[in-house]
């Protein structure tokens, strides 16, 4: 705890000691732009799973800005709307902004270190009724990856530091960062308002590399993150104390010019181990793994089209899931500074819950459309 | 608990003012011709900075003031010589004002001090499209002492052959001269004891002269270029259709270029399909006139054929006219359209990987090539130019901005990295780690099967 004071000295030292080069390159973005637009989410289940229908649309909003050549800013935020129709014709959905995310980030020399922070600004809705907290939640999953998994979660700072190099033909690259959150309330209501929230701290480490392999780029990523102890303390429910699983994320891509487009094949598996309360474990351990190929091909020199076939396999503790996806979308470019993306994509599969002993079919569709503004 | 949760905080906000402080935004990389008066200005201030006169030696050349900014650029030069920045714009003020000498001196020096493999190809790629300009420069040259060079002697045995022309109605067949001009080349070329002059060389006489398909086939004219490349020999001819056939039919002579006396010629017809043991045809023809014996090795090299497929042979051809009018993207999709059709099509091969680096070279601007824009970003990494698939991005910009990503997620980052171009900006989905990161007690990751979650309060929370 003594030693946390000595960052920003640290960072004043490196400042000092890395003067800006004529040779240097630009921050994380090299015109301002505003990018913003809908994103429709629903999944349909089949008989058996209790839901009927889950539903997310979400509008994001997100503006970049470069300041000077070295520095970066962006902040964005959502407004989301999250429904639940369950089978007995019951329907409750949830609706507010979320948190909004600023951040900052400085290159240093030729892009050779990028220090970033990242202030969560509870603009969301962070205290909410149990139920309003049981809609929102559903949205969370892993698996199903809906636009928005969080409402609201608290004051919270990410100071990151990222670095690469160039080691003969591969690119090297390593990454950091540290969350750090902010107390809070999470429920409202009889009983619940006492109850005080403190997330534990948030450690994520990456290593990524690329090269190019003939024509083709050739890159791979494993993150690593985990996390202090999230303490729950006053009202109803009691103290608590809870240690969420360290999780791991492999990702590999290979993205190749063909024709007169590109195709790109990826593959992401993210593992979580079992959280544990004391001695108990929580018993979520899960491990999604998801494939895909997609391309983007130029039909005229301002519309190109982006197709994707996908599969993604869940494996918790108990339980199964699959999805096969099918999508597209288009890149349009409606001026030199308007840039538009719409999409669709259908998914089908199966999920197989904790404790049942049948899959029920899942459904799922999307719909989106974005659109960026860069200013010239 | 409060005042252990504030430290960080306060620790981080001192950080960020900090930044914000220290980080006064340094002079964009890549001066303006606004900024000319603020840079003679400083300059009169600091006479020996040697990075202060260099930014204005590029605001002279974005101001296409090329000799002022080739006389700024030496001055801070002299002051220091490692100045790699200052050696790429002097290279490309050099070559605007057609010193092709001091271009090429300039760009050299600056590939000594390139900063790793990228930016060395990136001036090998330049001195590559540099070598281009100069075979142009050499040809006006030689027309301009046309009548100098003709009173040379010839180099011995040397051999000229001159683009064929097409003579037909069928634009799909246009480009095949060029093909069968190369493959002339090549053959002719395995025979010892003749020298043969460059595809390009020949083809930029050619253009200079603004020679048109009568002037090709002509003896004079091929006697006189051939005089102005010091050629012994020239070698021209014709392609054309045959009407109401769906026969081909060729024609090569070969002409002293001293006399403009033919001294063998070599003629055949066949169907279209078999082009290639026409030009074997008409090749071996014109080897025995001249009266060289070939060795069986010879006569099995002569016989070699670069490809069995007709399409992908034309898709050559288009790719080397293209090339010729300087259409680097075109060529490449032709020569790749080659390809695909046969993987083993040698020559196509090597064109494509030779003429990649001019088409980079073409795309590269002035300030990715002198280190001061972002590769990433650039015409390496950008969009579809001309229908050509777009160059990868290199460099380690990419490693950083996905470790910036994976660690510091942000909705305003996630989001505006759609917009980034390539594959990914649809419907994929993205990991769970690129998205805004939140707690895991409450709700997020923790979720679980949505199902379990309705109607009921899932916070892993175990008392003490």
């Amino acid at each position: 705890m003594t030693r946390r004071p000595l960052l920003p000295a640290l960072v004043g030292l490196i400042l000092a000691l890395l003067p800006p080069q004529l040779s240097a390159q630009q921050g994380l973005y090299t015109a301002a732009s505003i990018a913003g637009g809908v994103e429709f989410k629903q999944y349909n289940f089949g008989n058996g799973f209790g839901v009927d229908r889950l539903s997310q649309v979400a509008f994001p909003i997100g503006v970049a800005l470069p300041i000077g050549r070295r520095f970066s800013l962006d902040v964005g935020t959502q407004f989301a709307v999250t429904s639940v129709a369950d089978t007995q014709g019951g329907h409750s959905s949830f609706s507010s902004l979320t948190d909004t995310q600023l951040r900052g980030a400085y290159t240093f020399g030729n892009d050779a270190l990028v220090a970033s922070l990242v202030l969560n600004l509870p603009t969301g809705k962070q205290t909410t009724t149990l139920q309003q907290f049981g809609v929102s939640s559903s949205a969370s999953s892993n698996f199903l990856l809906f636009p928005v998994n969080s409402y609201g979660s608290g004051v919270s700072v990410t100071p990151g530091i990222a670095a690469a190099t160039t080691t003969g033909d591969w690119n090297l690259g390593a990454a950091a960062s540290l969350r750090i959150n902010g107390e809070y309330q999470p429920f409202s209501g009889t009983g619940n308002t006492g109850i005080k929230y403190q997330p534990g701290v948030e450690g994520r480490l990456r290593v990524g590399a690329d090269r190019l392999v003939g024509t083709s780029r050739l890159s791979f990523g494993l993150t690593f993150s985990t996390f202090g102890t999230d303490e729950l303390r006053g009202g109803g429910l009691g103290n608590g104390a809870y240690d969420p699983g360290n999780r791991i994320l492999v990702d590999l891509g290979v993205l190749s010019p063909v024709g007169t487009g590109t195709v790109s094949v990826y593959l992401w598996n993210y593992y979580r181990s079992a959280g544990s309360g004391g001695s108990a474990s929580a018993s979520n351990k899960e491990n999604v793994l998801t494939g895909g190929v997609s391309g983007a091909f130029p039909l005229s020199p301002t519309v190109s089209i982006e197709p994707l076939l996908e599969s993604r396999f869940w494996m918790p503790e108990d339980g199964s899931g699959r999805l096969f996806g099918l999508g597209t979308a288009f890149r349009v470019a409606l001026s030199p500074a308007i840039a538009l993306i719409p999409g669709v994509r259908i998914d089908r599969g199966s999920i197989r819950s904790p404790g049942a002993t049948s899959r029920v079919g899942v459904t799922g569709w999307s719909l989106s459309s974005f659109v960026q503004y860069t200013f010239k | 608990m409060n005042v252990r949760s504030r430290a960080p905080l306060v620790a981080i906000v001192s950080a960020l003012s900090v930044i914000a402080c220290a980080g006064t935004p340094p002079p964009s990389p890549v001066p303006s011709p606004a900024d000319l008066p603020a840079l003679e200005a400083a300059q009169q201030q600091s006479p020996r900075d040697a990075a202060l006169i260099t930014r204005l030696g590029i605001a002279y050349f974005e101001a296409k003031r090329f000799d002022r900014s080739r006389d700024v650029l030496q001055s801070a030069l002299a002051l220091n010589g490692r100045n790699y920045p200052a050696l790429v714009y002097l290279g490309l003020a050099h070559e605007e004002l057609g010193s092709l000498d001091s271009a090429r001196a300039a760009y050299t020096a600056a590939g000594a001090l390139a900063g790793g493999k990228v930016q060395q190809g990136e001036i090998a790629d330049r001195l590559a499209l540099l070598t281009r300009k100069e075979l142009r420069q050499a040809a006006r040259a030689s027309i301009a002492q046309e009548a100098t060079l003709s009173e040379q002697p010839p180099t011995e045995n040397s051999v000229a052959v001159f683009p064929f022309s097409y003579v037909g109605q069928n634009e799909d067949l246009r480009p095949v001269g060029r093909g069968l001009t190369h493959l002339m080349i090549t053959d002719l070329s395995k025979l010892s004891r003749l020298k043969l002059l460059e595809r390009e060389q020949v083809q930029l006489l050619v253009d200079e002269l603004a020679l048109n398909d009568a002037g090709r086939v002509d003896p004079r004219t091929g006697a006189r270029s051939g005089r102005i490349l010091r050629a012994e020999r020239v070698v021209q001819g014709s392609v054309q259709d045959i009407p109401g056939k769906q026969d081909i039919r060729f024609d090569a002579a070969i002409v002293n270029a001293s006399d403009a006396k033919v001294v063998a010629s070599g003629t055949g017809s066949d169907p279209l399909a078999q082009l290639f043991a026409l030009q074997k045809q008409v090749l071996f023809r014109l080897v025995d006139q001249l009266g060289i014996t070939l060795t069986p090795a010879e006569r099995r090299a002569l016989s070699e054929r670069p490809t069995a497929d007709l399409q992908a042979f034309l898709a050559f051809s288009r790719g080397l006219e293209a090339e010729d009018r300087g259409d680097y993207q075109a060529a490449e999709a032709n020569y790749s359209a080659a390809l695909a059709r046969d993987p083993n099509f040698r020559a196509a091969k090597d064109r494509r990987a030779s003429n990649s680096r001019l088409s980079l070279a073409v795309q590269l601007s002035p300030q990715v090539l002198a280190g001061l824009g972002d590769r990433d970003l650039g015409p390496r990494g950008g969009e579809p130019v001309g229908g050509v698939a777009p160059p990868l991005p290199t460099g380690h910009g990419t490693v950083l901005r996905t470790g910036v990503l994976y660690t510091s997620p942000s909705t305003g980052g996630t989001l505006t990295t759609r917009f980034g171009g390539g594959s990914g900006g649809g419907p994929i989905s993205r990991p769970p780690g690129t998205r805004p990161q939140l707690p895991e007690t409450l709700g997020g990751d923790n979720a679980g099967t949505p199902g379990g979650l309705l109607g009921t309060i899932i916070i892993v929370i175990v008392r003490p």
